[in-house]
């Protein structure tokens, strides 16, 4: 914390906007790859984190503008237009709440499935020792 | 957009800080839910979707603080506080996306592994 403290202001927020895009961006990828697993396994509520995901990815739009900004490519002010963040912001907190809502589903029809795997393997596997 | 454009800026942030606060508390709260059923289950991949949700909370205090700081008429806040926050929560989200990922990668199939080993079972209770 210390040396954090050292540094001037824009390099920390430098770092840290680097370092939470960085997260954002992994973490998207994660949950979108893991969110279509579930879909293609027909879970319930897999489709919701499909879908949540999905809106989520208005959040690498907002990424792209500032990018684009920072380097000048956009024509006109250099200043970002932090309504436009604030609107995809909002876009992507309700993605992020059908996300959750999918995962609150999902983890609810889930509750008690991989020890009832366990029991009918355990109670298969009786019955065969037993024929056997 | 076109009422939004005329509220004052400082409403619109306001609004939208209020909003963003709102739906993470009940993101926090779900997927936090989520996460403890699915620790509970002994699913793969939870206990990291659970210690994600708890570095999430963190967020929860970032808010609060924000939330005093903005009722008590004091504006110049840490910047450093909220940049330290976003950086737990960033390694929280990171945390919790690595869990769901081994999560689903371990459901897969296992809901069609259950029907399967229940047709099974029904099967030879049949013929028994």
């Amino acid at each position: 914390m210390a040396s954090v403290a050292g540094m001037n202001s824009d390099s920390l927020y430098e770092l840290h906007s680097t370092l939470f895009d960085f997260a954002s961006f992994m973490s998207l990828s994660l949950c979108v790859v893991g969110a279509w697993w579930l879909h293609q396994s027909k879970v319930i509520g897999g489709r919701w984190m499909l879908w949540g995901m999905m809106i989520q990815g208005v959040r690498l739009l907002d990424l792209a503008y500032h990018k684009l900004n920072a380097s000048h490519l956009i024509p006109g002010t250099y200043e970002p237009d932090y309504t436009l963040t604030y609107i995809l912001m909002l876009i992507a907190n309700i993605g992020l709440l059908v996300f959750a809502i999918g995962l609150f589903l999902h983890a609810k029809s889930q509750r008690g499935l991989q020890s009832r795997v366990d029991e009918l393997v355990r109670i298969l596997a009786d019955r065969d020792s037993r024929e056997h | 957009m076109t009422s939004v454009n005329r509220m004052r800026h400082y409403e619109f942030y306001t609004v939208m800080s209020l909003m963003g606060g709102f739906s993470t508390f009940i993101m926090i709260g779900l997927c936090g839910t989520a996460a403890w059923w699915l620790y509970q289950s002994k699913a793969v991949g939870s206990r990291l979707m659970l210690w994600g949700m708890m570095l999430q909370a963190v967020r929860l205090l970032e808010f609060g603080f924000a939330s005093i700081s903005y009722f008590m008429g004091y504006f110049n806040r840490a910047v450093e506080f909220t940049f330290l926050v976003w950086m737990v929560t960033s390694v929280g989200i990171l945390l919790f996306a690595i869990g769901l990922f081994l999560q689903a990668k371990n459901q897969r199939g296992l809901q069609a592994r259950v029907v399967e080993l229940e047709h099974i079972l029904a099967d030879l209770q049949e013929r028994r």
